[in-house]
């Protein structure tokens, strides 16, 4: 078993509100002295959450240091020796940096460009792979790193170790999700999403049968879990969807298309990415990255000042935002089973369509009415947490005493200006097209 | 067909109910790999074999939606969930039995070679979707995985696939004519 010096993981101590202080190696303090880590200090955390939370203004760089810190704990618990603790820590530390401007939000934008998904940590492995910066620093750890992010054996680990580390850095219990639930409370002033963090870690455990090497929580856990389970789903229905966010978000996310599509401010070219990791990115990455919150909306608004898409971002800028208008339960209130099942359907650009079609019976613009599905799902973990009960490994939802249905709850929003007449128009298409009586 | 039709389709050509959420997953993920005009959503590599998120959301949808009922099978600490169509879920495919008619059928076929096959136990539906999903991550490639090196490649993601799992899926996976076993 390799065994580094005493103080590799403590080269440097950096302080953290949450953990006190976490400690980095030298290589992690050269990574995120790079020009693409620190580029995550203008990246929020919660996009537009500030309009509604005004401190929610943390940004990727600090949830990176948490991350590694959570990296490094979980990683001892489980008996991970160094080597692959470095590569673990590294993993947690880098696995954000392919966000672009305001986190989740441009997986949108490069979706629509490129007509599939490209997820952020997709983009976090062309990073580690091509930054000249960071490929030098991480030299052939970097390999490793982009195998544990892409759920891959990693090369020269016993099988079963890559997917007990794999499960560390992604997974329904991966401490990506340990640390932004705490974060963002605490950075919001919410007691929401915090849970007996010490009290996971001292349980989590893996399956451990030598073939079957998985993330597992030991019984006594079971309990800390749920805490974290019922925080989740808070942070979700006061945080992550409020009305006002998602409203930020929405019009941002227009300001966008308007500025790709129609004004031309950003060639749809420099947005286009293959997927394949064997490609060579340096085009689209080095414009990728130089992107952050304040750079895009500085580009748009610089660009065209008086064009639509930077008055939209000048309206969000001075929290003069769409309202509400109507909002209702779309699996709750219809009762007819074809248009529940219709609406239950209905996918971003069945909700634009919608949207432009009110729109021009008004005699708006396009981007003035938006229309949105907020789902939480009740469960709120990708798959299954499992909980080893008499050395076998089982699913928690076969012990929650807190009875989950798999259910979600959803909510329907049309947006608009804050006008009578906007209102009542909006109010006669849903009646007319959802066959449902609205309630002014 | 989309997510929620497959998922109606495959509970309706059982009789309108199925046991166990992960018999679902690993039913419509087999469906999809196994008739190419359903929609495919993307698989990550867990405990049980491939899940999609994407799935679990639109399972989760259709309950909420009032077309697929959950509940809890009584009994035993073990006994899962589940899962039935309700009379409006039935209206909804009965529309959809007309309209993809094609689609419709393949997917009942489907649903009656794993029945016969398994009596659409988790296990074995399980064993199939992870020799399958081990296949299929390397298709395309130059060297093609034969079924023992995806077997063997299932072992890599921690899956526990014993001789006799082994047999047993790559058996089902022969009769869902997803794999030749020469």
């Amino acid at each position: 078993m390799s065994k580094f010096p005493k103080d590799y993981f403590r080269f440097k101590s950096i302080r953290d509100p949450l953990y006190g202080f976490v400690d980095l190696s030298e290589t992690e303090l050269k990574l995120i002295d790079t020009k693409v880590f620190r580029r995550l200090l203008n990246i929020k955390q919660l996009s537009h959450a500030f309009l509604v939370y005004p401190t929610a203004i943390h940004t990727r760089f600090e949830h990176s240091l948490g991350v590694t810190h959570l990296a490094n704990r979980v990683s001892i618990q489980l008996g991970f020796e160094d080597g692959q603790r470095e590569i673990i820590r590294l993993a947690g530390l880098l696995h954000d940096i392919g966000h672009g401007p305001f986190s989740h939000l441009f997986e949108s934008v490069l979706k629509n460009v490129n007509g599939k998904k490209i997820d952020h940590d997709k983009i976090s492995m062309m990073l580690i792979k091509e930054d000249p910066e960071i490929s030098e620093i991480l030299g052939d750890k970097g390999e490793k790193i982009i195998q544990l992010l892409d759920h891959r054996p990693v090369s020269g680990w016993n099988k079963s170790i890559s997917t007990l580390a794999t499960d560390v850095v992604s997974s329904p219990l991966d401490v990506d999700k340990m640390d932004y639930l705490r974060r963002d409370s605490y950075h919001i002033g919410v007691a929401y999403g915090q849970f007996d963090l010490p009290r996971l870690v001292h349980t989590i455990r893996s399956t451990d049968d030598k073939m079957e090497n998985r993330i597992c929580v030991d019984s006594k856990g079971k309990d800390a879990i749920e805490n974290y389970r019922l925080g989740r789903y808070l942070m979700h229905a006061q945080v992550y969807k409020h009305h006002t966010r998602i409203i930020g978000d929405q019009m941002f996310l227009r300001a966008l298309d308007l500025a790709v599509y129609d004004e031309n401010i950003i060639a749809k070219d420099k947005l286009t990415v293959d997927e394949n990791l064997g490609k060579d990115h340096s085009d689209f990455l080095k414009f990728y990255t130089g992107l952050d919150d304040r750079s895009l909306y500085d580009l748009i608004i610089k660009s065209k000042p008086d064009g639509k898409s930077a008055g939209m971002l000048k309206q969000i800028q001075q929290r003069k935002l769409l309202k509400r208008v109507l909002d209702f339960l779309p699996d709750k209130e219809i009762g007819n089973a074809q248009v529940r099942d219709r609406i239950m359907k209905m996918k971003d650009e069945d909700l634009i369509k919608m949207s432009n079609e009110i729109a021009d019976k008004q005699g708006l613009e396009k981007h003035e009415i938006i229309s949105y599905i907020s789902v939480i799902p009740v469960n709120l973990y990708e798959g299954e947490i499992m909980i080893m009960w008499k050395g076998v490994p089982r699913k928690l939802d076969e012990f929650s005493p807190i009875h989950t249905t798999e259910s979600t709850i959803s909510k329907f929003y049309i947006f608009s200006r804050n006008d009578e007449k906007v209102k009542k128009c909006i109010e006669e298409y849903v009646e007319e097209n959802f066959q449902i009586k609205i309630e002014s | 067909m989309d997510v929620y039709e497959i998922i109606e389709s495959i509970l309706d050509a059982n009789g309108g109910e199925i046991k166990g959420r992960t018999a679902i997953q690993k039913l419509v993920y087999l469906a999809q790999n196994a008739i190419p005009e359903l929609e495919s959503t993307p698989y990550k590599p867990h405990y049980y074999g491939p899940f999609s998120s994407e799935l679990g959301l639109a399972l989760e949808k259709l309950v909420s939606y009032s077309f697929v009922t959950e509940t809890k099978v009584p009994g035993t600490m073990y006994g899962g969930y589940n899962y039935k169509l309700t009379t409006d879920g039935q209206k909804v495919i009965d529309a959809i039995k007309k309209e993809k008619k094609e689609e419709y059928e393949e997917i009942r076929d489907l649903v009656n070679t794993c029945k016969k096959f398994c009596k659409l136990k988790i296990a074995p539906l399980s064993f199939a979707s992870k020799i399958f999903y081990m296949l299929n991550a390397h298709k395309g490639d130059a060297e093609a995985l034969t079924i023992n090196e995806a077997i063997t490649n299932a072992k890599e993601l921690g899956w526990r696939v014993s001789s006799d799992n082994v047999e047993q899926g790559a058996k089902l996976l022969e009769e869902l004519k997803l794999v030749k076993i020469s």
